[in-house]
């Protein structure tokens, strides 16, 4: 069983100053095996942070990285899972579920997991799993009213996954859980 | 040949240490057979042999030869002789000797100063005696002791009064004696003191230049002699602080000062703060600090002072209600800052800093509700008296400590009020500022402080200006650190987002960050890259949730001349990325002459400043995702945006990038409006012939998009869309069957190769289909003419 952190469009320091306090209360070192991160880091400092959360972590570019070493996409094997990462910019409509599923069935993917929108979302998209972690500092978005700060960790299990969300709404964190199985 | 030697050699220091034990231990063999038979004479009760002997013992102490050290050990070794002297004078007393008569019997004794221990010595019978007034008695001892002038023997005479006299002092506080009062008894100790501290400080000119530093530390351990002189007048009950201001106080100065020897002075002001109770520094405090300013250049009178005022620090925490009163209705601060003032400018950088620190603290620590007004002041007085001096790096570490100590006491907001702050701050170095801007910084951070309107901000711009502005000159260009300035203007932006209105004034907020734009533009290029993006979002924040319409364009104007600036750095790329942000918002709020003129301003980069195709074909992608998220072009405006976007995607080098581009502009255009589904067709033909010209170049690169993949995007693509419109208004299912034969053709000569990009469509192709399935499983009617080859 690995812990996976999923998380995304940080954006500081240009749209936030910081991650909120109660997630980097539980975003702990030592706990997870690996970060997949959606993108918009934007600075070392934050990407630094997060080397100190996991040191195993896949970044994909967003928008506003300006880190030219990140890739477009990412596919990362975890247990019996094949997780693709994209940040999302380039999937034109922005999160539209059609298109991911193209970039799904490109990849050849269980889960894709893209950012870009700020909106949380998990969608069972056919057999697959579209995963949208938000934005884990709650960011501000030029399409959304409000952003929810966001993030899910996945316990990996071979074929099965438990996928935890954490949403941050009037200072308290709020938890939810949810299951994925890859069909045989 | 010479004789080995048998010891070891010596140093001149081992030579001298054993010639003095040796006359010490001479000396005190003869004090001890003297005493020997003095008590003997004693037992036998001669009172002329007492004398004999009594003065041949005290005869010892007349050695030249001791060091100050050494000379004390066998002056203790006297004094414990002395002391059964003294007793059996006593008892003559009681045997018909009159105090009187041996006071004129001891006078006869041959040498001066075994006289003089003699006189004393009858002179504390004498006392005791009430035969005559205590006053006069003490006075004439004090006086007669005046006749020894050779410093440490002197020293030591005096030291023996001191000790003698303690009860005489005790019997005029008892006001045993009419005659005799507390004024007397602290005339005596004055003038003793008086003595004494001239007899010490002359020991600093007696022998050789060259052995000047090791008499003065000799010297300096014979301190607590004179000083005991001011523990006796702090013990007296009956001097109070008028006593204490008008006389003692000033004839202790008056020495001090007038003594101007240095080690003297450190010791008895240091002396002066400890012995006495606070109430008396309170009320005496100008005295005490016009003093300060008379000493001897070469005295530490920071030392001194920052010693006054942490006593009086200390007194405020150890009795916090007594001392603020007391602190108050004596204005100590003000006494205290003035004249320490004055001093300040008179003493080096290290020196003067140090003194506005502890004042500083002290200002914290005892003026509540006073403070923020008093800390100003301080820095204020310490900023104009280092203006032009030479400050020293340790110097710099104190001034950094009184810029950094107020951030834990006070609410950052109050502390943006000191006006003198960034003055002191210009006394350190660049790096020592940018130090303490980022602490600033830092603090508000972390407390999440709110900076809450114009005023205080342009008021914390001042305090960390130094980090905000370029003000290196061109010179130094070659030495900049871009990775420390981008972590530094990293931290400078997070700042913004916490400079806004409470009350969520929108006009508070956007005149914030205007201020904001205005000093950032005063960083050059280097900095401004990395300030300005976030005044941009902070303004399309407030943009956002502005009802007001006129506002919200007011608004967006500014931000055109923001980016503009970004722009010019040159950044491009990130200016075009912010303008399409800028589209976003300017869309949502259906503002559509603004969003088009962020499009056009946007378009301008793209054509003229983006500096390569990798870039541009980036650019495109944000381009065409940007607006087919927007939603309120009018239909014309809109028109000249997309066929703008799909005429440049086709004008891209790479077939494949002509490809893929222009079929995600399939998207811009309404499937389900009749006037543009044309369009949606004309996109997705154009992305074929693409694809097929790039199938007819030369083999993809690694990583690029291999034809058959882009045949099986564009596969996609039309399923999209297929599934997307209403019966079959646009794409024929007949269409969608062509085009998945040819992929099923073109992916059946891959089979075989096992190259990666092979193995990457086959998948992408089996995943295809499979999704044909599903949506024939579920929309049968719909996908009924597909068929599926296996």
């Amino acid at each position: 069983m690995v812990l996976v952190l999923c998380l995304g469009d940080l954006h500081v320091p240009y749209r936030t100053s910081d991650l909120p306090q109660q997630f980097k209360d539980i975003l702990l070192p030592g706990k997870v095996g690996q970060i997949l991160c959606t993108g918009d880091i934007c600075t070392k400092e934050m990407y630094d942070y997060l080397k100190t959360i996991c040191t195993n972590i896949h970044v994909v570019k967003g928008q506003f990285d300006e880190d030219h070493a990140y890739p477009e996409t990412k596919v990362v094997k975890i247990g019996d899972l094949k997780f693709g990462l994209v940040h999302g910019h380039t999937v034109i409509p922005w999160g539209d579920i059609s298109s991911l599923g193209m970039v799904q069935r490109q990849m050849d993917v269980d889960v894709l997991i893209s950012g870009h929108t700020h909106e949380f979302r998990t969608y069972a998209y056919e057999d697959k799993l579209l995963v949208n972690p938000g934005s884990a500092t709650g960011a501000y978005s030029s399409k959304e009213a409000s952003t929810t700060p966001s993030f899910c960790l996945f316990d990996v299990d071979s074929t099965k996954a438990t996928i935890y969300t954490y949403k941050l709404k009037d200072g308290e964190v709020k938890k939810e859980k949810m299951f994925f199985e890859k069909r045989a | 040949m010479e004789p080995p030697s048998t010891s070891p050699p010596t140093t001149m220091d081992q030579i001298l240490a054993a010639e003095q034990d040796k006359w010490l231990a001479d000396a005190k063999a003869a004090v001890k057979q003297q005493a020997f038979y003095m008590k003997k004479a004693i037992d036998e009760d001669n009172l002329r042999d007492v004398f004999k002997y009594s003065s041949a013992m005290l005869g010892e102490l007349r050695t030249s030869l001791l060091s100050p050290q050494k000379y004390y050990e066998l002056y203790m070794r006297a004094f414990d002789e002395l002391r059964g002297l003294e007793m059996f004078f006593e008892e003559q007393r009681g045997k018909g000797h009159t105090a009187s008569e041996l006071y004129e019997l001891v006078q006869h004794a041959g040498n001066v100063l075994p006289r003089l221990y003699l006189l004393v010595t009858v002179g504390s019978v004498f006392i005791r005696s009430h035969e005559s007034s205590i006053k006069s008695l003490l006075k004439d001892l004090v006086e007669m002791c005046g006749g020894i002038q050779h410093p440490v023997r002197g020293l030591f005479l005096r030291t023996y009064l001191t000790q003698t006299s303690r009860e005489g002092l005790n019997l005029i506080e008892c006001k045993v004696d009419e005659e005799s009062s507390t004024g007397d008894a602290v005339e005596f100790v004055l003038q003793n003191f008086t003595e004494m501290n001239k007899l010490w400080v002359r020991m600093k000119h007696q022998g050789p230049v060259r052995e000047r530093g090791k008499r003065e530390k000799e010297r300096k351990e014979l301190r607590d002699l004179v000083g005991k002189n001011l523990v006796i007048l702090s013990s007296m009950e009956d001097v109070g602080v008028e006593m204490y201001g008008e006389i003692v106080l000033p004839r202790i100065l008056e020495q001090v000062v007038n003594c101007k020897d240095e080690l003297a002075q450190n010791y008895l002001m240091d002396c002066i703060i400890q012995v006495f109770p606070d109430e008396f520094h309170i009320k005496t405090m100008e005295t005490f600090v016009e003093g300060c300013g008379n000493l001897h250049q070469d005295t530490n009178v920071a030392q001194i002072l920052c010693g006054l005022i942490k006593r009086l620090s200390n007194f405020m925490e150890n009795e916090p209600e007594t001392s603020s009163g007391l602190f108050e209705e004596h204005q100590t601060f003000e006494r205290l800052l003035d004249p320490a003032t004055k001093i300040s400018e008179k003493v080096g950088s290290q020196a003067a800093a140090s003194i506005y620190a502890a004042i500083l603290d002290f200002a914290v620590k005892t003026s509540e509700g006073k403070a923020l007004g008093r800390v100003d002041q301080v820095l204020s007085k310490c900023a104009e008296a280092l203006k032009t001096a030479d400050v020293t790096s340790q110097a710099s570490r104190t001034l950094k400590s009184i810029l950094t100590t107020p951030l834990d006491s006070y609410a950052i907001t109050d502390l943006l009020d000191l006006k003198s702050y960034p003055d002191v701050m210009q006394l350190l170095s660049p790096q020592m500022q940018n130090a303490v801007a980022v602490d600033i910084i830092e603090k508000i951070l972390k407390k999440g402080t709110i900076i809450p309107n114009v005023k205080k901000v342009a008021s914390l711009f001042d305090f960390i200006s130094t980090i905000v502005e370029d003000i290196k000159s061109e010179e130094d260009e070659d030495d900049v650190d871009e990775e420390e300035i981008e972590e530094e203007q990293n931290l400078v932006a997070r700042l913004v987002h916490q400079m806004k209105s409470e009350d969520e004034s929108i006009d508070e907020s956007f005149a914030i960050l205007k201020l904001a734009k205005e000093r950032f533009e005063k960083g050059g290029p280097l900095r401004v890259k990395h300030t300005l993006p976030t005044v941009v979002f902070d303004v399309l924040q407030l943009v956002k949730r502005d009802d007001d319409e006129e506002r919200c364009e007011k608004m967006l104007k500014f931000l055109h001349s923001v980016i503009e600036v970004i722009s010019e750095v040159p950044e491009p790329e990130k200016a075009f990325k912010l303008y399409l942000e800028c589209i976003l918002v300017a869309d949502m709020k259906k503002l559509e002459n603004s969003a088009y003129d962020f499009a056009t301003a946007a378009f301008d980069i793209y054509e003229n400043g983006i500096p390569d195709q990798k870039a541009q074909v980036e650019a495109l992608k944000m381009l065409i995702g940007c607006l087919s998220s927007c939603s309120n072009f009018g239909e014309d405006n809109f028109d000249a945006l997309s066929s703008a976007a799909t005429k440049w995607s086709i004008k891209l080098l790479k077939k494949s990038d002509q490809c893929v581009s222009v079929f995600s502009c399939a998207h811009l255009f309404n499937i389900a409006d009749e006037g543009n589904s044309e369009k949606v067709m004309v996109c997705l033909k154009r992305a074929l012939t693409a694809a097929k010209q790039a199938q007819g170049m030369a083999k993809s690169s690694r990583g690029e998009l291999g034809p058959v993949e882009l045949f099986i995007a564009i596969l996609n693509k039309y399923l999209f869309f297929f599934d997307k419109q209403e019966g079959e208004a646009l794409i024929k299912a007949e269409d969608v069957q062509n085009l998945l034969d040819l992929v099923s053709n073109e992916t059946s000569s891959l089979t075989t190769s096992g190259a990666e990009g092979n193995d990457r469509a086959l998948k992408f192709y089996h995943n295809t289909l499979r999704h044909i399935m599903s949506q024939k499983e579920k929309f049968p009617e719909k996908y009924s003419a597909l068929s599926l080859k296996s």
